[in-house]
């Protein structure tokens, strides 16, 4: 009964620190108001089986928009909504294509809706049938258009230049439906309000992304002071400040820009900080993966770089409370672990750390060399542990355990791609550690 | 750092005071080495006056209690420091080593040992 009642602590705890919570809150607002709609009589006839169908599909699409598009608002003011800037992207990338699917089932009802009352499919898709709610279908079609053309193979920097047009499109039909078309919304003021407050949200939000956070995010300008090769696929960028540093906490990411470059001037880039934050000198570990990282190789010394950041709660700071920490970092995830294994030697603050170096062989270990000149001079007591998969293969949360037993009292911080990350999890949570003791960055946004 | 050593009968009590860290984990262990190269030495480690133990200087005293161990001899830790003590039980350490209250208690339980 105590386990039980534990585990209930444990996962409400959990979810009220979540921005699901807040979703789920946001979404329970909107359902409320609309049924509230209903009971004070606005558009209340003929609701089932397919009018209350299609307006709460609507209703709910439009209210996952408004949160995916705040998540991503790149505002450090809401990181701690969501938990870190890494953990918004994470919840977008899922609230998002929610949101859309939700808007495919609002066309579906509506369909299924007009063939119910004879009515023929031209009469809901066509915008320019009589009586149609042209504004609304176009953008419905020209949203489901360009998601299509997202699904396509496309440069990262095209698939995210897609989301802006499919933001305002999405803006485009809810401000019509809230404002000039008749129905529940604009029926009823308390939900139109709230509407008009999810607009104005992320709105905002999109606006401070697109347009503002080039000119007035937190921005520091940086020179380049070498460009170090660490394998065929990795490398080390080295930035010094002109003016002022960055200050940020180990573990911690930044976006950086390079107005020289030729292709990629206006793009942002977001990369892990591997250097510590006692150092003068910024230190970004990169995997070559794409145009930009790939052209990073023929930055000279001296050229500019616009550092935007930091960003994430992936900082053993945050989780101060937690004494004993298990660190893995696969492959090019082991970045956030090198700045905090630097700052380690410096901040006195004792704690219980057993890390994990996960690479397919010592030939893939570009850090292996840095991390053991380091952690015996650490304040904390470090085990290390470089893990080829070639020879011992998968690191399991069942050998970490052999290691660190009993993980009570510990927490695990796992960076990697998506699927260790969300493997390991899995695996620790399966074995009795609660998902807020497991802190994760994945590396692909 | 600074470190003092008396015996007490057959026991060496090591006082040590400041911090056990990187910048002083060095110079304490080419003196712990010394008094433990003698075949079964019986050493008191004071840490009243510690208030911060590193990792650095945790592998020593780690080291320091194996070698004697190895050469038939003990160690106990005594009057640790609160912060030393909590540093001891988030290392895991205290299962290992042994900790006295006080170091009388310290002496007391080494002399039961021979």
């Amino acid at each position: 009964m105590i386990r039980v009642l534990l585990w209930i602590q444990e996962t409400w705890a959990a979810a009220a620190r979540s921005s699901w919570m807040a979703t789920a809150t946001a979404l329970a607002v909107t359902t409320g108001l609309w049924v509230a709609g209903k009971g004070a009589g606005v558009s209340s006839a003929d609701l089932w089986p397919w009018r209350a169908a299609v307006q709460l599909s609507g209703l709910w699409a439009f209210t996952l928009f408004c949160m995916a598009a705040v998540a991503v608002g790149r505002s450090q003011a809401m990181e701690p909504v969501f938990g870190g800037f890494d953990r918004a992207t994470r919840f977008h990338r899922i609230v998002g294509p929610a949101a859309f699917l939700f808007t495919i089932a609002h066309v579906v009802l509506m369909v299924g809706q007009a063939l119910h009352q004879g009515q023929t499919v031209a009469s809901v898709l066509n915008p320019l049938a009589p009586q149609a709610r042209t504004i609304d279908i176009v953008a419905t079609l020209l949203i489901g258009g360009l998601v299509a053309l997202a699904f396509s193979r496309l440069r990262h920097e095209s698939w995210l230049a897609l989301h802006r047009p499919i933001a305002v499109l999405f803006l485009v039909a809810a401000v019509n439906f809230t404002i000039f078309e008749s129905g529940t919304p604009q029926g009823f003021e308390p939900l139109r309000t709230w509407m008009i407050l999810l607009m104005l949200a992320s709105a905002v939000a999109l606006l401070y992304r697109v347009f503002l956070f080039k000119r007035f995010g937190d921005r520091y300008d940086y020179l380049v002071e070498a460009v170090v090769p660490r394998t065929d696929d990795t490398l080390d960028l080295v930035m010094r400040p002109v003016t002022m540093r960055m200050m940020y906490e180990p573990g911690t990411f930044a976006f950086i820009r390079v107005p020289g470059s030729d292709r990629h001037a206006g793009e942002l880039h977001p990369f892990s900080i591997s250097s510590t934050p006692v150092d003068r000198d910024l230190r970004m570990s990169i995997k070559k993966v794409g145009d930009f990282t790939r052209s990073l190789t023929t930055l000279r010394a001296g050229a500019r770089v616009d550092v935007y950041g930091p960003f994430g709660g992936f900082t053993p700071h945050r989780f101060a409370h937690y004494r004993r920490l298990v660190f893995i970092g696969a492959g090019i995830g082991i970045t956030p672990f090198l700045g905090m294994l630097a700052f380690e030697q410096t901040n006195r603050d004792f704690r219980r750390i057993w890390l994990y170096y996960v690479v397919r062989d010592r030939d893939h270990a570009p850090y292996d060399e840095e991390i053991r000149a380091s952690y015996l001079k650490a304040d904390s007591f470090i085990d290390y542990e470089l893990w080829e998969t070639a020879s011992r293969r998968r690191l399991t949360a069942e050998k970490v355990m052999e290691a660190v037993a009993p993980l009570d009292n510990c927490a695990v911080m796992l960076c990697g791609k998506p699927e260790f990350v969300s493997d390991l999890t899995r695996q620790f949570h399966q074995r009795g550690v609660p998902l807020e003791r497991i802190i994760s960055e994945e590396l692909s946004f | 750092m600074n470190v003092t050593t008396e015996q007490v009968g057959t026991i060496s009590v090591v006082r040590v005071s400041g911090q056990l860290d990187s910048s002083t984990a060095d110079a304490f262990s080419s003196r712990m080495i010394e008094l433990a190269k003698a075949p079964t030495t019986r050493l008191v480690l004071d840490l009243e006056q510690v208030a911060y133990v590193s990792s650095a200087g945790l592998r020593v005293v780690l080291a320091l209690f194996k070698q004697l161990k190895a050469n038939g001899g003990a160690l106990v830790l005594a009057a640790v420091h609160p912060r030393v003590q909590d540093i001891l039980e988030i290392a895991g350490f205290t299962a290992i080593l042994p900790v006295a209250p006080t170091t009388d208690a310290a002496i007391a339980s080494l002399s039961q040992t021979r």
